[in-house]
C-alpha cells in the first residue's frame, strides 16, 4: 500500500522524527523499492545485504578515512582511529587490538561479567520494579570495558561511565561537558597506561606505533575513544531491546530458561533484528554503481546494517526473532576490515547478561501500559524498558 | 570439499572457528590457524566447512565442492 510519508524516504532520505517513529517502515519500504535512497543533503543510503556487504569489504573505492564514518557528524567529536581511517593507518592501529578481542580471549572475562551484571541487579531486585535501561543495560557494559577490561582505578572508572552517560545518554544540555569530562577521561586513561607499562589493551593502545614512531596523542585517544563509543550504546540497545522482547514474550523467554543452549542464538536474533549502529558512512573513491545507481567519486554512502540484517532475501520473515534461523552471517557488527572489534565481546556480554537477568528476576514483565520510544541518530536506541516483577524474598536467587 | 582461507582477507574475527570449531581452530594470536591454506573437509563435516564460510565477515573462506 503507498504511503507517502514513507515513500519520501527514496529521494528525501533524513534522520528526522518521521525516520525515529516509522523506523521499521522506512527500513522495509527502501529494501523492497529503493536499494540506494537519497538524502536532500546529498549522501545516499544502501540497504540490501549483499550491497552493503559488497561495498563494506572494498575499503580502496569505498574509504572511511575520506569523509568519515558518521552523517551529522556532531560538532567537535575528534576522529575515531581505526573507524575513521584505511589501510596502511587501519591495519597499523587494528592489528594489536584484535588478538584481546578474540573469542578465546574475551572468555578469560566472563566470570567478571557475570559479577558486573549480578550486581547491577542486586540494586533493583528487591524493589518489585525497574527500568532496565537505566538500571541494567544502560551502565552494564561501561563496567565491564572500565573495571574489568581496562582495569581502571575505581575512580576513574566511576568518571568514565559518568562522562559516557553524560555524553549520549543524558539530558542534551548536559552533553557538552559530558564529551568534556570523557574527553579528560580519554586522557587519565593514557597517563594510567603509560604509568602502568605492560601489553594489557590499555597499554598496547599506550604503545600505539604508526610507521615505526610511537603514534601521536591523537591517535591513541581517537582509539580508545572508540572502543568506548563503539562498545557501549551500542550493547547496551541489543541487551535493552532484548528483555523488552523477553518480557513480551514470556513463553520463549521460559524456552531459553530451560534450554541454555539457545541462549547464543537469541543473542544472534537480538543483534539482527534490534541492530544498534544501524548504519556507518563511507566516501566513494572513484565513479561507480551501487544496485545499479551511480555513485560519483566524492559521493557519501551509509551502509545500512540494520536494513541489511532484515533483507527478506537473506532472513525470510525477517523481522521474527526466530531461535531456530540458521546462522548465516548478519551484519549487525559490519562486515570487511572495519568490522567491529569487539563483536566478540559484545555477544558474551549480552549472553551472561540475558542469563543472569532471567535467573535473577523471574517472571519480569512489561509494566500496564509500557509503549517503546527510540530515539535514533547513528544508534537506535530505547529510552526506557519498564518491568514488574515479584521480589524474590531475602536471599532467593542470589 | 574443499576449504581455502585467504590470508589477505582474514582479519582474525573468530566466526570461522566460533561457528565450526569441528572445521576451525585458533591460533594464539586468535586467527583461525589454517589462515592461507586449502584443505580437505570430512564429509560429516562439510555443512560446518559451509557455516563458517557463510558467517566470515571479510569473505575470506572459499569452499570448493567435490
Amino acid at each position: 500500500m503507498s504511503d507517502p510519508d514513507v515513500e519520501r524516504f527514496h529521494d528525501h532520505f533524513d534522520l528526522d522524527s518521521t525516520f525515529n517513529d516509522r523506523y521499521d517502515d522506512v527500513l522495509s519500504e527502501l529494501l523492497e523499492h529503493c536499494p540506494v535512497a537519497r538524502s536532500d543533503d546529498g549522501y545516499a543510503v544502501v540497504t540490501r545485504f549483499a550491497d552493503v556487504r559488497r561495498c563494506a569489504n572494498d575499503f580502496e573505492l569505498f574509504s572511511s578515512a575520506a569523509g568519515g564514518v558518521l552523517a551529522g557528524r556532531p560538532e567537535g567529536l575528534p576522529p575515531q582511529y581505526p573507524v575513521e581511517s584505511d589501510p596502511p593507518l587501519h591495519t597499523q592501529l587494528r592489528q594489536p587490538l584484535n588478538p584481546f578481542f578474540s573469542p578465546v580471549e574475551v572468555m578469560k572475562y566472563e566470570d567478571g561479567i557475570r559479577r558486573v551484571a549480578s550486581s547491577l541487579v542486586d540494586d533493583f531486585v528487591g524493589d518489585g520494579h525497574c527500568d532496565a535501561v537505566s538500571q541494567f543495560a544502560a551502565p552494564f557494559p561501561g563496567s565491564v570495558l572500565f573495571s574489568e577490561f581496562l582495569r581502571l582505578p575505581d575512580e576513574l572508572s566511576t568518571t568514565m561511565n559518568e562522562g559516557v552517560f553524560e555524553t549520549f545518554m543524558g539530558p542534551v544540555e548536559g552533553r557538552g561537558a559530558g564529551a568534556q569530562k570523557l574527553g579528560q577521561g580519554v586522557a587519565a586513561c593514557l597517563e594510567v597506561a603509560s604509568q602502568r607499562g605492560g601489553r594489557d589493551l590499555l597499554g598496547v593502545i599506550d604503545q600505539l606505533q604508526v610507521d615505526g614512531q610511537p603514534a601521536p596523542f591523537e591517535i591513541k585517544a581517537g582509539v580508545l575513544s572508540s572502543l568506548i563509543i563503539g562498545g557501549l550504546e551500542t550493547t547496551s540497545n541489543v541487551l535493552a531491546q532484548g528483555l523488552w522482547w523477553l518480557a513480551a514474550h514470556p513463553a520463549e523467554r521460559d524456552r531459553l530458561l530451560a534450554d541454555p543452549q539457545l541462549v547464543p542464538r537469541a543473542v544472534e536474533e537480538f543483534c539482527r533484528v534490534f541492530t544498534s549502529a544501524w548504519s556507518l558512512g563511507r566516501t566513494a573513491t572513484q565513479d561507480t554503481t551501487v544496485a545499479g545507481q551511480e555513485v560519483k567519486a566524492g559521493d557519501f554512502l551509509l551502509l545500512a546494517w540494520a536494513a541489511a540484517c532484515r533483507d527478506p532475501e537473506v532472513f525470510p520473515k525477517p523481522l521474527e526473532v526466530d531461535f531456530q534461523r540458521e546462522y548465516t552471517g548478519h551484519l549487525a557488527f559490519g562486515a570487511g576490515r572495519h568490522r567491529c572489534v569487539g563483536s566478540n565481546l559484545a555477544r558474551l556480554e549480552l549472553r551472561v547478561a540475558i542469563e543472569v537477568f532471567m535467573q535473577r528476576v523471574p517472571g519480569f514483565r512489561l509494566e500496564d501500559g509500557a509503549e517503546q520510544q527510540f530515539h535514533t541518530t547513528m544508534i537506535r536506541a530505547i529510552d526506557r524498558v519498564p518491568l514488574v516483577f515479584d521480589s524474590p524474598a531475602d536471599g532467593v536467587g542470589r | 570439499m574443499k576449504v581455502s582461507i585467504d590470508a589477505e582477507r582474514c582479519s582474525g574475527q573468530g566466526r570461522c572457528f566460533s561457528m565450526a570449531p569441528e572445521v576451525y581452530t585458533a591460533d594464539d594470536e586468535g586467527y583461525v590457524t589454517a589462515r592461507g591454506e586449502t584443505f580437505e573437509v570430512l564429509p560429516e563435516h562439510e555443512r560446518a566447512a559451509r557455516t563458517g564460510a557463510l558467517n566470515c565477515p571479510e569473505q575470506a573462506i572459499t569452499v570448493v565442492e567435490g
